[in-house]
């Protein structure tokens, strides 16, 4: 597996504000990895630093020439006031690839519809994105995020508000697309429960408590490392080779098994 | 003439009089200030979906008044060397409009910086780039009272008789600005939508926000002095805002606003002519008749949810 991106002693944060420094970091080709923490720990702090949105404040960041990102953000911050048909976002995904001065193809049109069939939402297509559901929402912008053909796939909190058909749907389709594929997954998601099960790696974050670790997810997620990162008593069980985590209260007696 | 007199509704448009003159006469007259205003309303409704969508209403109201700002600062200095106001307005172009493009384009710079709102809020920038420039103007026309009349006609407009310097300069401005726009509207949108995924997937989307608010900056600065500040800000607030509420769709509501601007501006000039009213106003007020139909339709589709909730 060839190494596409290197962190070395990173620093990020916002204006001259450090949240969280002495970031390293490597993510290999194929690889999925979950990002969780509290809120507020800095999980979309640090993707946005990978991704370039905001500056890095210490440290550099070295990536594969021609390293390509597609970025899935919340959909909430779609603005609804725009009249956009679905497709017409899932074609924006291409516009850097077009460049400036340069209109939108055929081809363009026909690989937006391409990721919008590969997400299950082809039908879409003509609606209007505002008047999508949640979930349509979401597989719009993984087709967005998908049409530059991007080396790494980042997502951030992809099932967030979601019923439990959606979680699960939306879930199934990375995982479709990790293996297909083989995509390289950047994850940030609040629940443990999805990121235990989908995510190989797993980078735990915790900027106010100076907490930043990585590592493989079958070993870091346990409930020392959770007792550190969130202040509570998590159990880790296995079930029918699934994993599910049960929080307690950090005052809260275990109960007795 | 006669021709005109064969073609029943266009006559009874044209040929109505007012002091004794019919609107054909007065063409010859009028026709600057028309092709102006069709020019301001044609760029100036283009730009308005832009102005809603990114929800920066604000930030052309404060441009407007910083360039009202520049055009005055330039009577100022020009009043402090010993220059009288007429000598100034008639070089139009290195002295008042130099100022107010050049004021109303460092104004779209400083606002289109990201602020941490900790400490001062994005709403109270916009307040003070509203109020104080307007008030400093104010205080500068006082201060140059006995040449208020010459500075007022460019600052607020002289929408009737515009030179045919200033007509050029609109027309210009009218095409550079609609062609930025033809080559960069992918990239306009992408980054006025979705900004941070615009960034994230590679495109310079500090450098296509300054563009597109120096766009809107250097339009507003040299209209204002066609048509005034009031009517410019109508004609890039009212027309999107009503296609907006017609449309579903991006194209389609630029196509609308535009279509909506430049019929309000001729249908204003026109109602001006006949009934002696302002200019400015009534374009202000025609091109708010076209928000009825979005608030029409928003009312029927009320009215339905409410029936069928009780059916």
């Amino acid at each position: 597996m060839s190494k596409l991106l290197g962190v070395h002693g990173l620093a990020i944060g916002y204006g001259r504000s450090i949240l969280l420094s002495g970031i390293n970091l490597s993510i290999d080709q194929r690889d999925w990895w979950g990002i969780v923490g509290p809120n507020g720990a800095g999980k979309t702090t640090l993707v946005k630093t990978l991704l370039g949105i905001i500056p890095a404040l210490e440290g550099r960041i070295e990536h594969q020439a021609r390293l390509s990102f597609g970025y899935v953000p919340q959909r909430g911050v779609i603005d609804d006031i725009f009249p956009l048909a679905a497709l017409d976002v899932v074609v924006m995904g291409r516009y850097p690839r077009i460049g400036p001065c340069r209109r939108v193809t055929r081809a363009d049109r026909e690989l937006a519809r391409h990721y919008m069939e590969r997400v299950g939402i082809a039908h879409l297509a003509d609606r209007p994105f505002r008047s999508l559901s949640g979930g349509q929402k979401q597989r719009t912008l993984i087709a967005r995020g998908l049409v530059p053909e991007p080396d790494v796939l980042v997502l951030d909190e992809p099932t967030d508000g979601m019923d439990i058909a959606g979680e699960a749907g939306i879930m199934e389709l990375i995982s479709d697309l990790h293996r297909g594929s083989g995509l390289t997954i950047l994850m940030i998601s609040h629940s443990l429960n999805l990121v235990a099960n989908y995510a190989r790696e797993l980078m735990l974050i915790h900027g106010h408590e100076g907490v930043f670790r990585t590592g493989p997810t079958d070993e870091l997620l346990n409930a020392a490392t959770l007792k550190d990162v969130y202040g509570l008593s998590v159990d880790v069980h296995a079930f029918d080779g699934r994993k599910f985590l049960f929080a307690h209260g950090a005052n809260e007696p275990r109960p007795e098994r | 003439m006669d021709w005109v007199r064969s073609i029943p509704v266009l006559s009874s448009l044209l040929l109505v009089e007012r002091n004794g003159m019919t609107f054909l006469d007065a063409l010859p007259i009028l026709q600057n200030g028309i092709l102006a205003g069709l020019f301001v309303a044609l760029v100036s409704a283009f730009l308005g979906v832009y102005v809603i969508l990114k929800r920066i209403v604000f930030v052309s109201a404060a441009i407007s008044q910083v360039s009202s700002l520049g055009v005055a600062c330039a009577f100022l200095v020009a009043a402090l060397l010993g220059h009288h106001a007429s000598e100034v307005k008639s070089q139009f172009l290195s002295g008042p409009g130099l100022t107010s493009v050049v004021f109303a384009c460092l104004a779209a710079l400083l606002l289109a910086r990201q602020v941490s709102e900790k400490r001062i809020t994005r709403e109270s920038i916009l307040g003070i780039g509203y109020v104080l420039p307007a008030g400093l103007t104010l205080v500068i026309l006082d201060l140059l009272s006995a040449e208020a009349h010459a500075i007022e006609d460019i600052l607020f407009g002289n929408s009737v008789f515009v030179s045919a310097e200033q007509l050029r300069v609109q027309a210009v401005t009218a095409v550079v600005v609609l062609l930025v726009h033809a080559l960069l509207y992918k990239e306009f949108i992408f980054t006025s939508l979705d900004p941070e995924t615009a960034t994230a997937c590679g495109m310079k989307t500090r450098l296509f926000n300054r563009i597109l608010l120096l766009t809107i900056a250097f339009t507003i600065a040299v209209s204002i002095m066609s048509i005034g500040a009031l009517p410019v800000f109508a004609l890039m607030v009212m027309p999107a805002s009503a296609a907006l509420t017609l449309t579903q769709r991006l194209r389609t509501a630029f196509v609308l606003s535009v279509a909506f601007g430049v019929a309000a501006a001729l249908v204003g000039f026109y109602l001006s002519f006949v009934f002696s009213l302002p200019t400015g106003p009534i374009v202000l007020a025609t091109a708010g008749l076209f928000l009825v139909p979005g608030g029409a339709k928003a009312l029927l589709q009320r009215w339905r949810l409410v029936a069928a909730a009780a059916a």
